[in-house]
């Protein structure tokens, strides 16, 4: 690893803003692209779920728990993945404290392009609205000192939730014009609702775009999404966090060519095998196991793969996923603490590169 | 003993060639497609590019020919189905090209199974089948129902997130010889121990034969579970599920 | 920051507690200074009720469980052995009860829907106890086991030289604990099932992995 002056110290939002940008860091940054909501912090709070999936005050108390809590560098407001779907008309699942919201796919509202439309008041639709709220919320209260990620979903992922997944898939087959024109017009509500953040504050978006390697390969990656991905860095401009789960090892060279800030990768795929194809192209946030780990685990173990995403290069570090609701607050804790413990002991690492 | 050249159809010759890497697959294939007629040949050929309309008409075709319904089946639409078994387990093929295939093999055995309905076959025996729970995926089940029912087996399909609760009704109320579980995610395999662990609770442990199977299973997950037999694909499903059959008579 | 450090390692969790407004209780095992495993039932919920709630549990997991307070309002069993298994299970049970329900230790014998008998348990000593019934009838060993089998699982027990025996390792007996857990030993894939079902709540799965 690269040896360089020390950094001086930075706030959460510096360290997490230039980490994005593989320049210099005062210390690896923990962030959470994705939800670390949990039961616990719900009642620390209160502000369970669904209510804190709908109401900004609930919602903006809870993601700031990531950072006050559970010491994370950044907050990230939008826990679950179905606002675009709501506003968009398909039939949800709102669920009780202890479980996810969920798009009724087996329901699904469209069939074909045509069928396609993002309302003229889609971004007036109150799940989007709440999101919204709650970033302002964030903004006021962290000022310039934390990272307020948001989040957009893909067109891909979008394409599920409306057609339904088998549909979707065997039209990507079937007809890939049809698929394409689809992709297009969907990606209509990616790039609106991420607008719409940066415009309330946020400093970044994770953008969810399931293209995962139990269903597709990464060729289909490169045939459908690579171009469209590159596309959102001019047309959404803020930090872009692209997040697919799965192995994706695959896909990886392809995904690093988008031009997009970061990618978050989960852990079937080996946070150094991982560095070495994207060769500092891109960002790499990764990867703690969530329901082995995480859930399952003691802090030991969390620290552990901390660790070895920390002496891979990785440049953020944070679970790979949404976190199961039940996981318990200690080992989330042991994120941030194994992380600083580590840097302690390896001053004036910073930042991580594999291209010397 | 067979070779490639003896194969009448040139793409079933490529999809051998290319995509087949096991000695002892590519010589079953070979010895297989040798054997099977030009016609059936064709509709392998058909479902394995996932041509459902032309399966469609292929098979129509054939039964008004005079084609025996099983034949049609065994060498024309499981045999295609191999190939497809195959490419999946090895990457080469995914999800959606999958789908695609089960699609054809649907469009086939639209026209074959009321034959074989009607032809009022003893079953060899009935197998119950379904994906565990917290598990949806079910091509790879549903791929095993379909070859299951071609060799003269009766299934009955569960589904998918099928629950503990939900094999246990169906044990006591269908009474099958077999049980099949199958589970796509590394994290439903260890739901098959726990329904193995819930049918000794309620005491139909001893009624049936469980099989397992699945992309993230193997042999030795199987046996540390308390399974009675793993196929590793639909077509060791199939060979299994008449071992296990076998020692029920 | 929360100060978890305190609270020891959560073994066991109510996510959402229906008889105080769905808040989550977590049971925590921690060593005492002299090596013997004990629990706390903490919430981080400071919604009015909520200590009144967390008290209420602690009392049932004593009565209905034979467990001791500590001065530090922490649990422990008078055997000094841990009985981890045990104890989240008296721990989901004692959340199933509304504060200020009675509370009594549950009798060592039950009917049996299933067989349609009496099931007693017997408490052979050192830790030993052994399921049968008050009637003579043939046939009923099957259900004996099965019981016995469910104990064993509940409370992590040892088998005996016979099949419908269960020993506690600690060696000592445990007589409020097995009246507790004899209805669910009845029914043991129930127990299982809501164990299952509570497990799998609450993890996010990528679209093409949801059920709806």
């Amino acid at each position: 690893m690269k040896q360089t002056s020390p950094v001086k110290a930075m706030t959460s939002r510096q360290r997490v803003m230039a980490a994005l940008k593989r320049e210099p860091v005062d210390r690896t940054p923990v962030i959470n692209p994705t939800s670390v909501a949990t039961v616990e912090l719900m009642d620390m709070v209160d502000a369970p779920f669904p209510h804190a999936n709908r109401d900004a005050p609930a919602m903006a108390r809870l993601a700031a728990t990531g950072h006050t809590v559970l010491g994370f560098d950044s907050v990230m407001p939008v826990f679950s993945i179905i606002q675009e779907s709501s506003a968009l008309g398909c039939k949800m699942q709102w669920e009780q404290k202890d479980n996810w919201p969920t798009v009724r796919m087996n329901e699904p509202i469209w069939k074909v392009p045509d069928d396609i439309h993002v309302p003229s008041d889609y971004l007036s639709h109150p799940d989007i609205v709440c999101v919204l709220d709650a970033i302002r919320l964030l903004r006021k209260e962290f000022g310039d000192d934390v990272a307020i990620i948001g989040k957009t979903m893909g067109p891909w992922s979008l394409g599920y939730h409306c057609f339904g997944v088998e549909p979707f898939l065997l039209m990507s087959l079937d007809n890939p014009g049809k698929t394409m024109q689809c992709l297009e017009r969907m990606k209509e509500a990616t790039i609106q609702f991420g607008l719409a953040q940066i415009d309330a504050g946020v400093d970044a978006l994770t953008l969810p775009d399931h293209a995962t390697g139990d269903l597709v390969s990464g060729e289909y990656y490169k045939r459908f999404l690579m171009d469209m991905h590159s596309e959102f860095v001019s047309d959404i401009p803020v930090p872009l966090i692209l997040h697919i789960c799965g192995r994706t090892v695959d896909r990886m060279d392809y995904i690093a060519q988008t031009g997009m800030a970061a990618f978050h990768f989960d852990s079937k795929n080996s946070p150094s095998e991982s560095a070495k194809i994207v060769a500092d192209r891109i960002s790499l946030v990764g990867n703690i196991n969530n329901p082995e780990t995480l859930f399952a685990k003691n802090p030991e173990d969390v620290r552990a793969e901390v660790i070895k995403n920390l002496e891979s290069g990785i440049q953020l570090v944070g679970p790979e996923c949404a976190i199961p609701l039940q996981t318990r607050i200690e080992n989330l804790v042991e994120i941030p603490k194994a992380v600083r413990e580590w840097h302690s002991t390896h001053a004036h690492v910073h930042p991580p590169s594999h291209t010397h | 003993m067979a070779e490639l050249s003896d194969i009448a159809n040139e793409f079933i010759r490529e999809e051998i060639e290319e995509y087949l890497e096991r000695p002892e697959e590519i010589e079953r294939n070979i010895e297989l497609f040798a054997r099977i007629r030009p016609a059936m040949q064709e509709i392998a050929a058909a479902l394995i590019e996932g041509e459902n309309d032309v399966v469609d008409r292929l098979t129509q075709q054939a039964l008004a020919d005079g084609t025996e319904a099983l034949e049609i089946m065994d060498d024309g639409l499981i045999a295609g189905m191999g190939i497809v078994g195959i490419k999946f387990r090895e990457a080469m093929i995914f999800v959606p090209e999958v789908l695609a295939c089960a699609r054809a093999m649907k469009a086939g055995m639209h026209y074959i199974e009321p034959i074989l309905s009607d032809a009022g076959v003893e079953p060899i025996a009935k197998v119950l089948m379904g994906t565990v729970k917290g598990d949806l995926h079910d091509i790879g089940k549903n791929l095993c129902i379909m070859m299951l029912r071609g060799s003269g087996f009766e299934v009955v399909d569960l589904g998918v997130d099928t629950s503990d609760d939900d094999f246990i009704d169906a044990i006591e109320e269908h009474q099958p010889s077999i049980l099949g579980m199958s589970a796509l995610l590394t994290t439903t395999m260890p739901n098959m121990g726990k329904a193995i662990e819930a049918f000794i609770d309620a005491d139909v442990r001893d009624d049936v034969m469980v099989m397992v199977g699945g992309a993230p299973v193997t042999q030795e997950f199987a046996d540390d579970m308390g399974a009675d037999g793993y196929g590793k694909d639909a077509l060791a499903c199939v060979e299994l599920a008449k071992r296990l059959a076998g020692v029920q008579n | 920051m929360a100060d978890t450090a305190d609270l020891g390692d959560r073994i066991e969790l109510l996510s959402m507690d229906k008889h105080c407004d769905e808040i989550s209780v977590g049971l925590y095992e921690h060593p005492a200074p002299d090596g013997v495993a004990e629990y706390l039932v903490h919430c981080y919920s400071q919604k009015d009720g909520v200590a009144a709630r967390l008290q209420f549990i602690t009392s049932a997991m004593k009565i209905m469980g034979d467990m001791k307070q500590t001065a530090e309002g922490r649990l422990r069993f008078a055997c000094r052995n841990g009985h981890r298994r045990a104890c989240q299970r008296l721990f989901l049970e004692a959340g199933k009860f509304a504060t200020g329900e009675a509370l009594e230790p549950r009798s060592l014998s039950i009917y049996d829907k299933k067989s349609g008998i009496d099931i007693i348990v017997e408490s052979g000593g050192s830790g030993g106890y052994g399921v049968t019934a008050v009637s003579d009838d043939d046939g009923r060993e099957k259900r004996f086991k099965a019981i016995a089998g469910g104990l064993r699982k509940l409370a992590e027990m040892a088998e005996g030289d016979a099949d419908n025996q269960a020993f506690f390792a600690c060696g000592q007996a445990h007589d409020t604990l097995i009246g507790l857990l004899l209805p669910r030993a009845l029914n043991v894939r129930a127990v299982l099932r809501e164990e299952d079902a509570a497990a799998s709540q609450g993890v996010l799965s990528a679209p093409s992995a949801q059920s709806v």
